[in-house]
Order: C-alpha cells, then sequence, then structure tokens
C-alpha cells in the first residue's frame, strides 16, 4: 500500500472518531441531535440543589418542590429561545422569610462542574423585571438565567447549578 | 536463551523519553489558554522515541512509563488513574498511528501519528468527564474547540517530532545507533 493510500486512510479514520466522539457528546448534553431526537417538556431531573443559608443547610430544591411556584420565563437575545423556570425570589421565599432579607443581603449560585457562580443582592433578585430565574435546561438541570445587565448573557449564566446560598454578614 | 523483544539499552533510552515527557509537562508551559496545547511537546517526543527504538510498542512503552511517573508525581486534573491511562493511550495511539503510517520520518505521517495519539488522550479525558461528572476544562470550553485544540496541537507535536528526527539524521545519531545495537 503506497504512503498517500496510508495518510488517506489515517485521516478517514480521525474524522470519523472525530465525529462518532461529537455526535455522542451532543446527545448527551442535548445539543440540535438530542432535541431532533426527543420531544416534550423539560423536566427538572438532575437531583436536588441544597439550598443553604450561612453555611447551614436549610433545605434541598428538588422538582416535587416546584409545585406551586410560579413559572416565569424570557426569550434570550443571542438564540431567541425561551428561558423558562422558576423566579429565583419565589425559590428563596419558599424556604425564608422576606423579612430576614435586608437589600444588601447576598445570595451566591454556583455550579461545581462548569467553575462558575453568580453573586447577587436580594434588592436585584426582589426585582421582577430583572427576570432572575432558575430556568431549566434540556439535560434536566437548573441553570441561572437573567435579563439584568451585566448577567445577560450565556457566558454570565451559570449552567448545571448545585448550590445556593444566602450569605450572612 | 531467548532474545529479549527490547535490548537493554533501547529500555533506557525509551525510559529517558518518559522521564523527558514528565519534565517537559511540568517545565514547559505554552501561554496559550487552549486545551490541549501540552501535546506539542509529548508527541513530539513520543514520535522521535517511536523511530529511535524502532519496534512495535515502543511509544506505548514510553506512554505507560511516563503514565506511571506522572501519576505518582500527582500530575493531571482528574486523578491518578486517569493521568495513567491518558498517558498510556497517547503512546499506544501513537503505535496504532504508526503501525498504520509506517514511517515518523514522513512529516504528513508522523503529524497523523501524533493526531492519532493525542485523540487517544483526548478520547480518555473524555470519557473520564462523562463518567465522573468532574469540571474538565474542555468540557467548560466546549468540547468542539477542544477536540480541535488536540488534534492540531497533536499534529504540530508530530511534526515537530518529525523534524526532531531530521536533525537527529542530520546530525548522524542514527548511524551511532546502528553502531550501538
Amino acid at each position: 500500500m503506497s504512503t498517500t493510500r496510508r495518510i488517506i486512510i489515517a485521516i478517514v479514520i480521525i474524522a470519523a472518531v472525530v465525529g462518532a466522539i461529537l455526535v455522542i457528546h451532543s446527545s448527551r448534553r442535548g445539543g440540535y441531535l438530542y432535541r431532533a431526537g426527543t420531544s416534550g417538556d423539560k423536566e427538572f431531573t438532575e437531583g436536588c440543589v441544597p439550598f443553604l443559608s450561612g453555611g447551614e443547610l436549610l433545605a434541598n430544591f428538588c422538582q416535587k418542590n416546584t409545585t406551586g411556584l410560579a413559572k416565569a420565563g424570557f426569550k434570550d437575545k443571542a438564540e431567541n429561545k425561551l428561558q423558562e423556570g422558576w423566579l429565583l425570589r419565589d425559590v428563596l421565599l419558599k424556604y425564608i422569610k422576606e423579612e430576614q432579607l435586608s437589600p444588601d443581603t447576598m445570595v451566591v449560585v454556583s455550579s461545581s462542574s462548569r467553575g462558575k457562580k453568580a453573586g447577587l443582592t436580594w434588592k436585584d433578585i426582589s426585582n421582577e423585571k430583572n427576570k432572575i430565574i432558575l430556568a431549566l435546561s434540556r439535560q434536566g438541570s437548573l441553570k441561572l438565567v437573567s435579563t439584568m445587565k451585566d448577567l445577560d448573557t450565556r457566558e454570565k449564566w451559570v449552567q448545571d447549578i448545585d448550590r445556593i446560598e444566602i450569605l450572612k454578614k | 536463551m531467548k532474545e529479549r523483544y527490547f535490548s537493554t539499552f533501547q529500555l533506557f533510552l525509551l525510559a529517558l523519553f518518559a522521564a523527558l515527557i514528565v519534565v517537559a509537562k511540568i517545565a514547559l508551559h505554552l501561554p496559550l489558554q487552549l486545551s490541549g496545547h501540552s501535546g506539542i511537546f509529548w508527541m513530539a517526543i513520543i514520535i522521535v522515541a517511536a523511530r529511535v527504538v524502532p519496534k512495535r510498542g515502543a511509544a506505548s512503552l514510553v506512554g505507560l512509563t511516563s503514565g506511571i511517573m506522572a501519576a505518582f508525581l500527582g500530575l493531571g486534573d482528574l486523578g491518578g488513574l486517569n493521568t495513567l491511562l491518558s498517558y498510556t493511550m497517547a503512546g499506544i495511539g501513537a503505535d496504532l498511528g504508526l503501525l498504520l503510517l509506517r514511517d515518523p520520518e514522513n512529516y504528513a505521517c508522523a503529524m497523523l501519528a501524533g493526531m492519532f495519539g493525542h485523540l487517544c488522550k483526548f478520547i480518555v479525558k473524555w470519557i473520564f468527564g462523562m463518567a465522573a461528572g468532574a469540571p474538565v476544562g474542555f468540557v467548560v470550553l466546549g468540547l468542539a474547540k477542544a477536540l480541535v485544540g488536540y488534534i492540531v496541537f497533536g499534529a504540530l507535536g508530530g511534526l515537530l517530532g518529525a523534524l526532531t528526527l531530521a536533525a537527529l539524521r542530520k546530525a548522524g545519531f542514527f548511524t551511532y545507533l546502528l553502531e550501538k545495537k
């Protein structure tokens, strides 16, 4: 076999492996192929999110805790996709009384798998216009999305949330 | 007495190459925020090793040895097993590539063998990342971007290896090796 033919075979093998990786990854992460192959509403199925206050675990926010919470959403600027879920304000008030929160109380929403976090004040969270939402992802996890300035792009959103904490002074 | 597959001299050379990979990983850093950029160094070393010791399995042995060393030194972001397997697979991948392509001194062949090796390392990291749900750098950056990075730097590593081999040939290193045999 000539060297040229060997090189062509090697390129085909590499292309096939790369293609296979991208297809598998797309299927797992909810990409186009996944969306094309699945239908139905998104659900919060990826376990519970620990909700802490001053380092103490108050509760775990799970699918069953979403009953009774009004859904909210908006269409994002970049992809014109509906980002729908529950207002962070409503989720917080489910576990903590409003009197315990001052306008500058800081709430940190983080994702250890993404290495991302966002610190928000209660003043911003309580303002419904900011649309600070725990939105559902295709993978069944939650992501923090918002239309608020400095938190209105995908890069700044916190995907795969696994911790919500109220910081006490 | 049955002749050993690798001579003591060849094993000694391969161990040196393995050590060189670990040293390169620790000491040489490119100011690039791109996944897999270190492949430019170690795929070059693996390709050179595969030609200096022209036997099947030489690159795999370098990968395995460097993997053991790196695991003991605590290199890698997903633990010792991941480090051991990813380094080993880089060697096995390069060996498989050279099994098909044969000539590591040919620039195109060396680049493709480098790609094979680095792609195998990527696959190990990717599988570990999926299994562990760990924050692997390339998951955060985006898989396609990381994959392109691994392939490009694997190819550049292979090219660097082929250029090194050309320089070694010019310097008469392979003639010296034949005498040593």
